[in-house]
């Protein structure tokens, strides 16, 4: 009976307290809930609230502007403001807009701080990147937290690095998701791996949009969308440009990172389509995998080498990397190969640039840094909030550009990644510090 | 005459024993047998891959081959310094990898010096020597985990270090154009220098004092101990030199691939295990053999390069390793058993004066203590050299 009574006495006290808890909870849940904003409500609502609460500040660009920044973007004209997506268009459009000299100081703090105060606003937005740290990734990072500027009830922006961990990285986007952020954006490194995470985020109302590095159809239904190049028509182009290079005749070597790779497999299948087509003269000879490190990519060029064929020209995913290409060919004292890579380096140009110079010249062809694929995310994702109608990918284009001397800029470091749309007071203390 | 034959001799076996003892096809009881065996099956390798890819042996196959074999050599001796006392040290990949940043960070700005460069480097590879050497000699750590942990710590400063500046620079090109740079024929200065380490390294375990109470006391602490050798001392040691010849290799892989990256010396976790087992070293410990270590690191360089250039995806050559790895394990188990079924018989038939342990004036402690087949030291006859086992040293 006193052992019951004691009992009571516990239940009495417990339930108490948790009145007490409630209490004091209700209230802060509820400011949680209106600050985040990113509810299931917000994602599905479409109302002038809504809108209002999301946009961003208007822009009007002339129709030169506006080709200032497709032509800077794409490194090319043949690209048009018609061609494109109005998301993916707009969100080009906040990437190359002027910016005044507060913001960019505003943005270059942001660069030390994995939360950041960018204004009074209660919204935030995230950026969860899987393996940060390199330049690209930097710049990447920098250009969102320029863009969030835009959008003035955005007042924090976070930024959590999982250092190529994929347990980190789910960690993280939990930690995130826990704190009530309104919107994420990502750069998926581990593929559909994370696509059980981001299903998490989306039932607990907070949209994701995944850029570069994303979770693959089956995510469809668990983040915005994801933005990126169409493999496969990024393949057709590097055929091309290597046609032109080769003038229909030659042997190539394809090279990507793993095994198997989504990216590598969808442009090397389309590209050897389309030599096989178009392009008869041209044999493909030799497929390699770098696992996407520069040991692996002089490994698998000295492979290469050791086969005794002749290789006319090299496709690879990654501009950082076919530096390490070029090199071996010229330690083995063989004629350089010419160069179709993603993105540019400017390490590469240098190669490039003293090549021309040498006996024995090689093309280079490289498409534009991309880094703009990051504020084309939060575009999306600020835009779903509003309730505006995203696509579940969106896919801009890649050309491929040949190199020219003079490409190569002294000032930056070797692995710069190329034109960008940030501007230049910001990329140039960006690049100081790398 | 060897040491091996000897010791049979000073018994006096019955026929049964006698036919026993009566060598057979398998048993390798020359000398030179722990080098020439894997020498020979490193060459019949070279001979598949000249077979296959002729080009292998040009100018370019060698000027782009050399410096990674050359690179893997010289961690391999490092590794099978570990190896040799029984641990193991995985804590190589991040080393190179910090080495690497650290390298570049001072010698690759405008201005940066190539020597403070080296000297950092180097340091770094003492000073994880040093931790290494003490956490699992002095306080008893395992080496497993130990090595695990100080690698972490030296990932996690190379990724601060890295992020900060790092990530855009390049090895100064005089740096790259020594470390590329061939003799006539193609092979690679990089080589050379890993021949050379092996060199000084074989002629150090074999013909000086320290390097045979090296021997022994990774061999056998026990026997160190009674002959009056610091064996953990000279354990923690082999821990530093590993470190340092590490850190060797990472400056030098730094030139041949012109940049320092997180992931530079993550391929070397398991390659440098890989061809110390396959130079035929037991991963109990053992008597230490650098050009068998060498062997098998040109095994390993080649049979690797050969399944690149075949097109076949690269994870099998992550197959093949492990299988390669477990087949060379198997054999050295193999020689194990059998080494110590002559050790056993020789204990039985032995006279007593046979099991008398060296005086601490005998210069040459590394003969007996390091062989498989010497007699253990008295009060514990039946006990095996256990390089590993814990409570047995000093």
């Amino acid at each position: 009976m006193i052992g019951f009574t004691a009992l009571g006495k516990r239940h009495v006290r417990a339930v108490a307290g948790f009145a007490i808890a409630a209490i004091i909870a209700a209230p802060a849940l509820a400011a949680c809930g209106s600050s985040g904003g990113g509810s299931s409500s917000s994602s599905s609502g479409s109302s002038s609230n809504n809108s209002s609460k999301y946009s961003p500040t208007p822009l009007n660009l002339t129709a030169a502007q506006q080709s200032a920044i497709l032509k800077k973007a794409f490194l090319t004209d043949s690209v048009t403001a018609g061609s494109l997506n109005p998301v993916i268009l707009q969100g080009l459009e906040y990437a190359g807009k002027t910016y005044t000299t507060a913001q960019v100081n505003k943005a270059w703090a942001c660069q030390s701080q994995t939360t950041c105060k960018i204004g009074s606003g209660s919204q935030t937005l995230a950026y969860l990147d899987g393996s940060g740290g390199n330049l690209w990734r930097e710049i990447t990072r920098a250009a969102i937290a320029l863009q969030a500027e835009n959008y003035p009830n955005i007042g924090t922006v976070i930024y959590e690095n999982a250092g190529g961990s994929l347990q980190t990285m789910q960690a993280d986007l939990k930690t995130l998701i826990a704190r009530r952020v309104t919107a994420i954006v990502t750069y998926d490194d581990f593929g559909a791996a994370m696509t059980a995470s981001f299903q998490q985020a989306k039932n607990a109302g907070i949209p994701i949009a995944a850029f570069g590095g994303t979770p693959g159809p089956g995510a469809a239904n668990a983040v915005v969308t994801q933005v990126q190049s169409s493999f496969c028509a990024d393949g057709v182009q590097m055929a091309e440009t290597t046609d032109k290079m080769l003038s229909g005749q030659g042997n190539v070597a394809f090279f990507t990172g793993t095994p198997g790779n989504p990216q590598g497999a969808g442009w090397q299948s389309c590209a050897a389509s389309w030599f096989s087509k178009n392009a008869p003269g041209i044999k493909v000879v030799d497929k390699s995998n770098t696992s996407w490190s520069n040991s692996g990519a002089v490994a698998a060029t000295t492979s290469l080498i050791s086969t005794g064929k002749k290789i006319d020209a090299v496709l690879y995913d990654y501009a950082n990397q076919t530096v390490n290409i070029v090199q071996t060919y010229q330690h083995a004292k063989q004629s350089v190969p010419d160069q179709v890579t993603w993105t540019t380096d400017n390490q590469l140009l240098q190669l490039f640039e003293q090549g021309q110079k040498s006996s024995d010249p090689w093309k280079l062809a490289g498409s534009s840094s991309i880094n703009f694929e990051g504020n084309i995310a939060v575009t999306a994702v600020m835009d779903h909030l509003t309730g505006k109608s995203v696509a579940s990918t969106l896919t801009f284009p890649l050309p491929f550009v040949q190199a020219q001397v003079g490409d190569y800029d002294a000032s930056q470091p070797a692995d710069g990644p190329g034109p960008t749309l940030m501007p230049d007071a910001l990329l140039s203390k960006l690049l100081a510090s790398s | 005459m060897t040491r091996h034959s000897q010791a049979p001799q000073a018994a006096i076996p019955g026929p049964a024993t006698a036919a026993r003892l009566r060598p057979s096809w398998a048993d390798l009881r020359w000398r030179g047998a722990p080098v020439a065996v894997p020498w020979a099956v490193a060459l019949a390798m070279l001979v598949v891959s000249v077979i296959l890819y002729p080009a292998t042996v040009h100018f370019g196959g060698l000027a782009t081959l050399t410096p990674l074999l050359g690179v893997l050599v010289i961690a391999s001796l490092g590794q099978s310094l570990v190896i040799g006392t029984g641990g193991i040290d995985l804590s190589v990949s991040s080393v190179i990898t910090v080495v690497g940043v650290v390298f570049v960070m001072e010698a690759g700005p405008k201005g940066g010096s190539t020597v403070v460069g080296l000297v950092y480097a180097l340091l770094i590879g003492l000073a994880c020597g040093l931790a290494n050497g003490f956490l699992v000699e002095y306080l008893r750590l395992s080496p497993l985990v130990t090595t695990l942990a100080t690698g972490q710590v030296m990932a996690g400063l190379a990724s601060l270090w890295y992020g900060n500046g790092t990530n855009g620079l390049t090895a100064p090109t005089r740096w790259k154009n020594l470390t590329g740079d061939t003799i006539a024929g193609g092979v690679s200065y990089v080589l050379i220098i890993a021949v050379a380490a092996a060199i000084v390294l074989s002629l150090l375990l074999s013909y000086t004092t320290v390097g045979r109470r090296l021997t022994v006391a990774s061999t056998s602490p026990r026997a160190a101990g009674y002959q009056g050798i610091r064996a953990r001392r000279y354990r923690a040691a082999t821990y530093v030199v590993a470190s340092v010849l590490y850190a060797l290799a990472g400056v030098l892989f730094v030139g041949v691939i012109g940049t320092s990256t997180l992931s530079l010396g993550d391929v070397y976790q398991l390659s440098t295990i890989v061809a110390v087992v396959l130079g035929g070293a037991a991963l109990s410990g053992g008597k230490l053999h650098p050009a068998a270590t060498l062997a098998g690191a040109l095994f390993l360089a080649l049979i690797n390069n050969d399944v690149s250039a075949s097109g076949i995806p690269s994870g099998w050559q992550s197959v093949l390793q492990g299988a390669v790895l477990v087949l060379a394990m198997a054999a050295t188990a193999t020689g194990v058993l059998r080494g110590l079924r002559r050790r056993r018989l020789r204990t039985a038939l032995a006279p007593p004066a046979a099991l008398a342990p060296p005086t601490p004036s005998e210069p040459a402690p590394a003969g007996p203590a390091a062989d498989p087949g010497s007699p253990a030291p008295p009060g514990d006859p039946e006990q095996p050299d256990p390089p590993t086992a814990q409570p047995s040293r000093e």
